[in-house]
């Protein structure tokens, strides 16, 4: 059996799992391993979605759905040169031009081997390029192989790749690690099945652990889920980008390392439920527990989706300051990781 | 207190031609020296013996040159076309009185109809009044050195303003700290260097010749309290600033260190430069011959190259302390 | 001596410009098991020496430069981020989001902070934020920062090392440490009894920066001959066919006004003898690197240079191949044996 992991140590080993987008399954086994015991049904559904059930004694009662992204910002592989070399492309939300000289894992499934980014040499660039980030014509994977054949044998096209990173504790009190925006989400989940006791809950509970999330595709695994359930109301668990850097003032911070979980109560994409929304963030200020607003209007996830799936779902999204996020070093608070812990603990 | 420098400041000395300002330094610091003398290049080097055979020798270095121009033709309507000796910053430069080493004065503008933006050595001109060019050859020949007219007003409180500050309070503080130190335990030479301005020349062969253990230099800096400047953590009156880098040099972190612990111990609110380009004569102490300890001091300084080089006497007043101490500290 | 770990022990030390002596203890540590001793100057030249047992000995400098580039603590922000400033020609293109140690009073991990896209000017947004207008995240407070990292501070890459396929290393400052490695291991490799020239190794400093100062430790040392060693373009797709040199295909020996003529083709003829892969660079003028610094100090020293090819240089994943080492290594053991070897003259 999978050694139980908690806190930071269970944060940290889903940070480092090697899950770009339709390559979920490696960090959902180990989410798997995590929370088995702990449910009464378990099962991938047919895109991928890792769902975990918990079920009443009750008869005929409602489906509750807590809901988070599994996946993380990648990219895939489009083409193998004859000097082995790899062309790539990019999933959904990666900046390509962060990855110039970074360390990259490349591979599907658990069989990954690593390779370094490259761009067109410094010296060869003009005045103009060098002041430019780098465009993704001129990136490519260096993996140390000498032809296409050597590569082949380690690499095929099709094969996903993200950051090579690992999660740390960073600073006074943060926490450090690549796809945090999203794995936040999925530890908090895992340590509140945890934490189910069943004679008290009167509600089928679902934990669904999302693919394809990190695209930011219309429709993503999340959709999947909400259709097949049919939750009568979700909560969403996940990262908010915070950009408290720079000295941004009024809604560019959007929000702030250390200033607690963030109930919104709307974004770009989604109107969150109100009565739902604002009884959490009553009870969360009974409990104490910090809350800061979402200073920005814009952006928005899989929230979206489980609202309007089949006649529409109560969504409420719960979430904390992550700076940095689609990097290979996201940060976050470790007092607000705990914050979002408690909350989810109020949402049952 | 600024007598010293007034003198400093208005004696003529554009690189290449520093006689007139060597001649006042060396009568200032001379009682307080050893002996005093000029190498090849001209540089002034007072030598103050130390307090026993093997004492490391220190060495301070101040350029005493300035920025300047120098006549490359003259007109038929006795117009001079000038050069310029080091960075000029045009813009500061236009409409002002300028005069020549041998005293004739004149003024440095801009061709008509071209804007500041437009500003290149090629478009300025001296008029010195001459009505043609027989009158302006009686005063003035081709290669003859030029300057901006020299000033030295007080503002508010210790600040001071005018030029050429750089690097004029760079020898007085060097000169102070010769009149004012308590004992010299180390070796100590204190050197004005020429031709900095146009490529740190000076200091190379001062320093190949002196050979020492120690050295450091006195020169401007700059400042980041003024309006719109990029963030830069060196201000006026907060003290003298101790060098970590410039353009050129990546200080001696033993250097450094020695100069915290001195400022510390005697109470001399100092700061920390890193200036991320230009240099000073700092880069070239360190590589000379064999090498040597590197650092210098640099004075808080707005409008630098300007006519209006704008510093706070206090800050200087904190260099002068700061190279006492050093010499009154015995250096292993 | 196993030639990769090796180059990780030695290249993972912090040896920026102007704190080559950060690490110093471990760097000669892992060096002076190699020679008979060494002695550092005021410039932060480290000079390794190995003597011959033949009296009035020739004296032969090699030189590596031992520092890397880096970047420094130039400022502290309000919310007690690190404002930065270069220390060397650091690529702009690769700092963003990157991972770096701060050198403050301890080694603290640091995130060079990505500037939201909203806080650039729309008409900036296809540019990179210069070096000079990046912050470092180390996750403190001002009043720690402060103490934990003053102005002043250097920050260098993480030093993260991995290997690429069979033969390729990967990691921050092979430029120029991975050619220190072949050094000693031509020392290594050495018939020391042979040896007919007194050996002056120097892991030089501030080259990054362009202050050299390996010409202090040339006028102390009037050395007889000199051999530079550096890293050079790799090639790589995008680059300069002409000047980029072949990954994996050996050392790579210099052509120019500045390198003795002499020397170069001993260095060939060498090559030729031992079968070892070489490959011929030519840099008219300026080889930009130290043997231009060192040629021409005192009463001059005939120079050589020899290079190693090098991918991504100046980044936290500069790439070299092995075989490039060992191969460098034992041309340059040959040439030392050839040129120096005690039969001669």
């Amino acid at each position: 059996m999978m050694k139980e992991l908690y806190g930071f140590e269970l944060l940290g080993a889903l940070s480092d799992a090697f899950s770009p987008s339709g390559n979920e399954r490696v960090v959902l086994e180990l989410i798997k391993g995590q929370v088995e015991q702990y449910c009464d049904e378990v099962y991938f559904d047919v895109v991928g979605n890792l769902i975990c059930k918990i079920s009443t004694p009750k008869k005929y009662a409602k489906k509750t759905l807590f809901c988070a992204v599994a996946d993380e910002c990648g990219f895939m592989v489009k083409d193998i040169d004859d000097g082995g070399r790899l062309s790539i492309a990019a999933l959904g939300g990666l900046d390509t031009a962060l990855l110039s000289a970074r360390k990259v894992t490349v591979g599907y499934g658990e069989k990954t081997t690593v390779g370094v980014v490259s761009s067109k040499p410094i010296h060869s660039l003009s005045s103009d390029e060098r002041s430019k980030p780098t465009p993704i014509k001129q990136i490519y994977i260096e993996l140390g192989t000498d032809s296409k054949e050597e590569t082949e044998k380690l690499v095929k096209t099709g094969d996903l790749g993200t950051f090579r990173s690992k999660a740390e504790n960073f600073g006074d009190g943060m926490f450090k690690g690549k796809a945090l925006e999203y794995r936040v989400g999925c530890a908090v989940l895992c340590e509140l099945i945890r934490k189910v006791n069943k004679e008290n809950i009167d509600r089928d509970l679902y934990f669904a652990f999302t693919t394809l999330g990190a695209t930011g595709m219309r429709n993503t695994g999340a959709s999947v889920a909400a259709n097949v359930i049919k939750p009568d109301n979700s909560y969403v668990f996940g990262g908010l980008g915070a950009c408290d850097v720079y000295g941004a003032k009024g809604s560019d911070v959007v929000c702030k390392l250390g200033d607690g979980v963030i109930v919104s109560i709307s974004d770009g994409r989604t109107i969150y439920a109100p009565k739902q929304t604002s009884e959490l963030t009553e009870k969360l200020a009974s409990l104490g527990i910090q809350t800061q607003p979402n200073r920005s209007n814009a952006g928005g996830g899989i929230e979206a989706e489980i609202q309007k799936c089949c006649g529409g779902v109560r969504v409420t999204s719960v979430k904390i300051p992550v700076r940095y996020p689609r990097t290979a070093s996201c940060l976050i608070n470790k007092k607000d990781y705990e914050s979002m812990l408690a909350s989810a603990e109020a949402c049952l | 207190m600024l007598d010293t420098l007034k003198k400093f400041i208005y004696a003529f000395g554009v690189s290449g031609c520093e006689g007139e300002i060597s001649s006042v330094i060396r009568k200032e610091i001379a009682p307080y020296v050893d002996e005093v003398y000029t190498d090849a290049m001209g540089n002034l080097i007072a030598h103050k013996k130390g307090a026993d055979k093997n004492a490391k020798k220190l060495m301070f270095a101040a350029h005493m040159d300035e920025i300047g121009f120098m006549a490359s033709y003259i007109d038929e309507h006795g117009y001079i076309r000038v050069t310029k000796i080091g960075g000029i910053n045009f813009v500061a430069a236009s409409f002002m009185t300028v005069e020549f080493a041998n005293g004739t004065k004149g003024v440095l503008v801009p061709e008509a109809r071209v804007g500041a933006k437009d500003y290149r050595p090629e478009v300025f001109y001296v008029d010195i009044g001459a009505k043609d060019k027989a009158e302006a050859e009686k005063h003035v020949k081709i290669g003859d050195w030029c300057r901006v007219c020299p000033a030295l007003n007080e503002l508010c409180g210790s600040r001071v303003s005018g030029r050429p500050i750089d690097n004029r309070i760079g020898c007085y503080i060097l000169a102070e700290a010769a009149r004012t130190m308590k004992k010299c335990e180390n070796d100590t030479y204190f050197v004005f260097t020429v031709q900095e301005e146009v490529g740190v020349r000076g200091a190379k062969t001062s320093a190949f010749s002196v050979r020492p253990d120690y050295a450091v230099a006195a020169d401007i800096g700059g400042a980041g309290d003024i309006i719109n400047c990029a963030p830069f953590d060196v201000v006026l009156g907060k003290g003298i600033a101790v060098k970590l880098k410039d353009g050129m040099v990546i200080c001696h972190a033993k250097m450094i260190a020695l100069m915290d612990r001195l400022a510390k111990e005697r109470k001399i609110p100092v700061q920390h430069e890193i200036l991320e380009s230009g240099g000073t004569d700092t880069c070239m102490l360190q590589q000379a011959a064999g090498g040597c300890i590197a650092g210098a001091i640099s004075i808080p300084t707005r409008f630098g190259h300007s006519g209006v080089e704008l510093i706070d006497m206090d800050d200087v007043e904190g260099g002068v302390k700061l190279l006492a101490a050093m010499c009154e500290t015995k250096l292993d | 001596m196993d030639v990769k770990k090796f180059t990780v022990d030695l290249c993972s030390l912090m040896s920026i410009d102007g704190f080559e002596f950060a690490e110093e203890d471990k760097m000669i540590k892992l060096v002076l098991p190699y020679f008979d001793s060494v002695k550092s100057d005021s410039v932060g030249n480290y000079v390794f020496v190995l003597k011959s047992k033949k009296k009035h000995a020739p004296k032969l400098f090699i030189d590596t430069h031992y520092d890397e580039v880096g970047l420094m603590v130039k400022g502290i922000t309000d919310d007690g981020m690190l404002r930065i400033c270069g220390i060397g020609g650091v690529d702009a293109r690769i700092l963003p989001s990157s991972e770096v140690v701060v050198y403050g009073k301890k080694k603290i991990k640091g995130i060079v902070a990505l500037k939201p896209t909203a806080l650039i000017p729309a008409e900036s947004r296809d540019r990179l934020v210069p070096v000079t207008e990046l912050l470092v995240d180390i996750g403190y407070p001002k009043e720690k920062t402060e103490k934990l990292a003053p102005i002043g501070t250097p920050i260098g890459y993480k030093p993260d090392y991995v290997t690429l396929g069979k033969k390729y290393l990967s990691g921050k400052s092979l430029d120029d440490k991975v050619c220190a490695v072949a050094v000693i291991k031509a020392i290594s490799l050495l018939d020391r009894e042979k040896l007919g020239c007194d050996i002056y190794f120097s892991m030089s400093a501030k080259e990054e920066t362009g202050g050299s100062a390996v010409p202090c430790a040339v006028f102390d040392i009037q050395p007889d001959f000199s051999i530079s060693l550096d890293v050079t373009f790799g090639m790589a797709p995008g680059g300069n066919k002409l000047s980029d040199m072949k990954m994996g295909g050996g050392a790579v020996v210099t052509r120019s006004l500045l390198t003795d003529r002499e020397t170069v083709a001993m260095i060939e003829n060498v090559a030729k003898e031992k079968e070892l892969p070489i490959q011929s660079d030519v840099c008219p003028m300026s080889t930009g690197t130290h043997n231009d610094d060192i040629v021409l100090v005192g009463r001059g020293v005939p120079g050589a240079l020899i290079s190693i090819p090098a991918w991504f240089m100046h980044t936290q994943s500069e790439t070299v191949c092995i075989d490039d080492i060992e191969n460098t290594a034992k041309l340059l053991c040959a040439v030392i044996e050839k040129k120096f070897g005690g039969e001669e003259k």
